[in-house]
């Protein structure tokens, strides 16, 4: 309204120009705070698809006992296969069934390790994909 | 061999189409082959035709390519740093092959490529390859760097050289299985309680009443199915390119 008034006031009747410019600066307001209210609630969302409890937790347990197991195939085969070559029979198995075990358990930590701090030492580079990566190997260096 | 209709395996066999035999190697063109062939085939001509036009406001079948490029290209950036996206061909393909693959699976009377531990095992192979040798090219022996863990003592590094080394081993038995493992049970439990529909209906007015449940259940597990479908071409592209970051980054 104040605006319209400044219109007039500048005595240049057939021009809406300012007028216009209010009324898009007006908009443009509405449209931010509208953006700003829209962004809020789907960071909510995600933030909801995020927590633990859905399917993803299904899958992360899935994923987590298939590294278990592959661990422990893997050492078994090498075992089996070094008792059928050198004629060892147990106690190539036996080893490596505990060395696949170790490997089994090693590879859950791996998954589930959170974060390395980057080390002070590294360049740049490294410590940004040794960051996002979930290594626990540099967690002990 | 006539086949019982509710038989919840029967979706996974090898039929040859076209019988090719060099020596006495069998070189058929299978279903499986075939259903590889059309996933490659329909892959390659949704990114061409969608892509055609490289509007600048994308069209639908743009925004689709666009996103899936964006989505690889973050995902192994995130992973790999930039020095990764060398690999981008290589990770866009595989994730958009068992992506692809896996979705054809849901489709009725399709066949489910990845549902054969063949096929994921080459793909899981297939990236070890790359790794190991890009690692190898690339860093020379510093490359075993991977298999020995900084702040270890002397004593114990023997042994904590071979469980690395075990654990390096039981990663592509570990990315392959698990995609085999979750299309295969997926679809034998769809069929499962898909039988149970057939199985009971033929009980009667009570039968087809009962029949409801194991009907509403199938319409549950679609919908899971479809969301393992995805989700596992996801995990298969971002253990590859994390598995692609040790051959960037040996031993860090």
């Amino acid at each position: 309204m104040a605006d319209e008034d400044a219109g007039t006031r500048d005595g240049t009747p057939g021009t809406d120009a300012p007028v216009q410019a209010a009324a898009w600066d007006a908009r443009r307001a509405a449209l931010d705070a509208k953006l700003a209210s829209h962004r809020a609630r789907s960071d909510v969302e995600a933030e909801r698809e995020r927590r633990p409890g859905t399917s993803q937790g299904i899958a992360e347990g899935l994923k987590l006992a298939s590294e278990f197991v592959a661990g422990i195939v893997v050492g078994a085969a090498i075992g089996y296969g070094i008792d059928r070559l050198a004629g060892t029979m147990p106690l190539g198995l036996v080893v490596f069934l505990m060395i696949g075990f170790a490997a089994g358990v090693r590879n859950v930590l791996r998954s589930v390790a959170p974060a390395p701090p980057p080390r002070p030492d590294a360049s740049a580079e490294t410590a940004k994909a040794s960051a996002h990566q979930d290594e626990s190997r540099s967690k002990r260096a | 061999m006539e086949h019982d209709p509710t038989d919840p395996i029967h979706q996974f066999q090898i039929n040859r189409i076209v019988p090719i035999k060099i020596g006495d190697w069998d070189f058929s063109f299978t279903n499986s082959a075939l259903f590889m062939v059309l996933t490659v085939a329909v892959t390659t001509a949704f990114l061409y035709y969608t892509t055609r036009g490289r509007g600048l406001v994308p069209s639908r079948g743009q925004s689709i390519t666009e996103l899936t490029y964006e989505f690889t290209a973050n995902m192994l950036r995130d992973a790999a740093g930039t020095a990764g996206m060398k690999f981008f061909p290589f990770v866009f393909s595989i994730f958009t092959f068992v992506l692809v693959a896996n979705l054809f699976g849901m489709i009725p009377f399709f066949f489910t490529v990845t549902s054969h531990l063949i096929v994921t095992f080459a793909l899981a192979m297939l990236v070890m390859a790359v790794v190991v040798g890009y690692g190898l090219m690339k860093h020379g022996l510093k490359f075993f760097k991977l298999f020995v863990p900084e702040g270890v003592p002397a004593l114990l590094m023997p042994l904590v050289v071979l469980i690395e080394v075990v654990s390096f081993l039981s990663r592509p038995v570990s990315l392959s299985v698990r995609l085999f493992a979750n299309m295969l049970a997926g679809h034998i439990t769809l069929k499962v309680f898909a039988g149970f529909i057939v199985s009971l209906s033929t009980f009667g007015a009570l039968g087809i009443l009962g029949s409801i449940l194991p009907l509403l259940m199938v319409v549950a597990l679609t919908a899971l199915e479809f969301l393992v479908a995805a989700l596992q071409a996801y995990v298969f592209a971002v253990l590859t390119c994390m598995y692609l970051n040790d051959a960037i980054h040996p031993g860090h």
